[in-house]
């Protein structure tokens, strides 16, 4: 969401309050607790990333520049960008099973479904994006592209158990390393100690502490 | 157009509501991610509902992305997004809360229906609990104040979103969680439902989470991994 919005021109800040760490001072800001969360000049408050990228491109100041003006493409933007929250989704199971909790209240069935089909979206999409790497990662990227990427960068980075090799995903890591490389995405870069900052957050929640003192 | 996947996921019934608004050709398919897991592979290797196939073969998934993909070929792109500028940030608003309101029952669902007690998580429990009452009593309060601006004119996807994750909860996870009353979210909901899209695509609670009449607990166990009935 933080690189649409800097794509579309948008002026802003960002605030890193963790959901788990900062569970009570995010809950202040907005009781629902559910990053990404907005807050407009007014104090309007909106979360959940499409309707906050939903908002970013009917309001751009210089207009939706990330929509591709050819229909094909378009309608390829969005079954990518479909692809990318099954992305989301999958690693989302699998970090709930295996790094949100201690390992005896890992539950085996969900363990080995979600870690197979968490490969399966990632072979999908790996397939997917091949012959679509030009268009994708002409900038500005599009929200397909940004979503895949991060995506691809989130699940390599968080569940480093759970190998993701290069000879197996090629189109997906060049499509991550290129973009990764980008001004735009380097001005948000997830860093080593905002994953840090988020282990030990979700640490001390397994450990069943109240987060905030952790 | 094919729009597969089950009622009882509010996802699924928010992407068919949409559909039907929109006045957007579509069969809907039953099928379930659990029950039919071969048969939905076939057509998605990803198992995600709602999935949608085009009438071209494309095949897309995830709500949002499935509605975009409707406005954008529907006789009426304005339909579900107001055109006045406050209702529109209204809308954006109250449908990013009814999404949190879905995702955190998912979460519910999954820690407290879909594994065995012992495989619960006490403090990840507790917490879902509580982030669950806090939304659906924001959501309460909003409505306290919104509803009437929600219903006025034609159905924004906000009122979709909400009516159907309220349908869920004073239903499926009443007994799981301590929501105290609602009453603004359960008015709303006997409102919605009697909407003739809201009609067409209706819960039937003897349909059962998978869709042919068995129960909760022959899902939980088929889910987590036994072999139910």
């Amino acid at each position: 969401v933080a690189i649409v919005l800097d794509e579309l021109g948008f002026d802003f800040e960002t605030d890193p309050i963790s959901q788990f760490r900062g569970y009570d001072t995010f809950a202040s800001i907005h009781p629902a607790v559910k990053p990404p969360t907005l807050v407009l000049d007014d104090g309007i408050m909106l979360t959940d990333s499409s309707m906050i990228i939903e908002y970013a491109r009917a309001y751009a100041p210089r207009g939706d520049i990330l929509t591709p003006s050819d229909p094909a493409r378009r309608v390829a933007d969005m079954r990518l960008t479909g692809l990318a929250m099954a992305i989301y989704e999958d690693t989302w199971f699998v970090m709930y099973e295996t790094v949100l909790r201690p390992e005896e209240k890992s539950h085996k069935p969900w363990v080995e479904r979600t870690e197979a089909q968490l490969g399966a979206t990632l072979d999908y999409t790996e397939q997917a994006v091949a012959g679509e790497l030009d268009w994708l990662l002409a900038e500005p990227l599009t929200v397909a592209a940004v979503s895949l990427a991060v995506g691809v960068s989130h699940r390599r980075r968080n569940l480093r158990n759970l190998p993701m090799p290069a000879e197996r995903y090629p189109n997906l890591h060049r499509l991550a390393e290129t973009a990764e490389a980008t001004d735009v995405f380097r001005r948000y870069a997830a860093s080593w100690s905002s994953d840090i900052e988020t282990q030990a957050g979700i640490a001390a929640v397994i450990r069943g502490r109240k987060p905030e003192a952790g | 157009m094919r729009l597969i996947g089950l009622l009882y996921s509010p996802m699924v019934r928010r992407t068919a509501i949409a559909l039907d608004v929109l006045s957007v050709p579509f069969t809907f398919e039953i099928m379930s991610m659990f029950r039919n897991f071969e048969q939905f592979a076939a057509i998605n290797p990803l198992v995600k509902a709602p999935t949608l196939v085009t009438d071209d073969g494309t095949v897309l998934m995830d709500s949002g992305v499935i509605i975009d993909y409707a406005r954008a070929v529907a006789p009426d792109p304005d339909v579900l997004k107001p055109r006045d500028p406050d209702l529109r940030l209204l809308d954006l608003r109250l449908d990013g809360l009814g999404l949190a309101a879905i995702e955190i029952t998912l979460h519910l669902t999954y820690e407290v229906l879909l594994r065995p007690a012992d495989k619960q998580h006490p403090p990840w429990r507790d917490r879902v609990r509580g982030q669950i009452v806090d939304v659906f009593h924001m959501l309460d309060r909003e409505l306290e104040m919104h509803a009437d601006r929600l219903l006025d004119g034609p159905l924004p996807l906000s009122a979709i979103t909400i009516g159907v994750i309220g349908s869920t909860v004073t239903g499926l996870l009443a007994r799981h969680a301590t929501f105290g009353e609602l009453s603004a979210l359960s008015a709303f909901v006997e409102r919605v439902e009697a909407i003739p899209s809201f009609r067409r695509f209706a819960l039937n609670p003897s349909e059962g989470p998978l869709g042919d009449g068995r129960s909760l607990s022959t899902f939980i166990r088929l889910v987590s991994g036994g072999e139910g009935e």
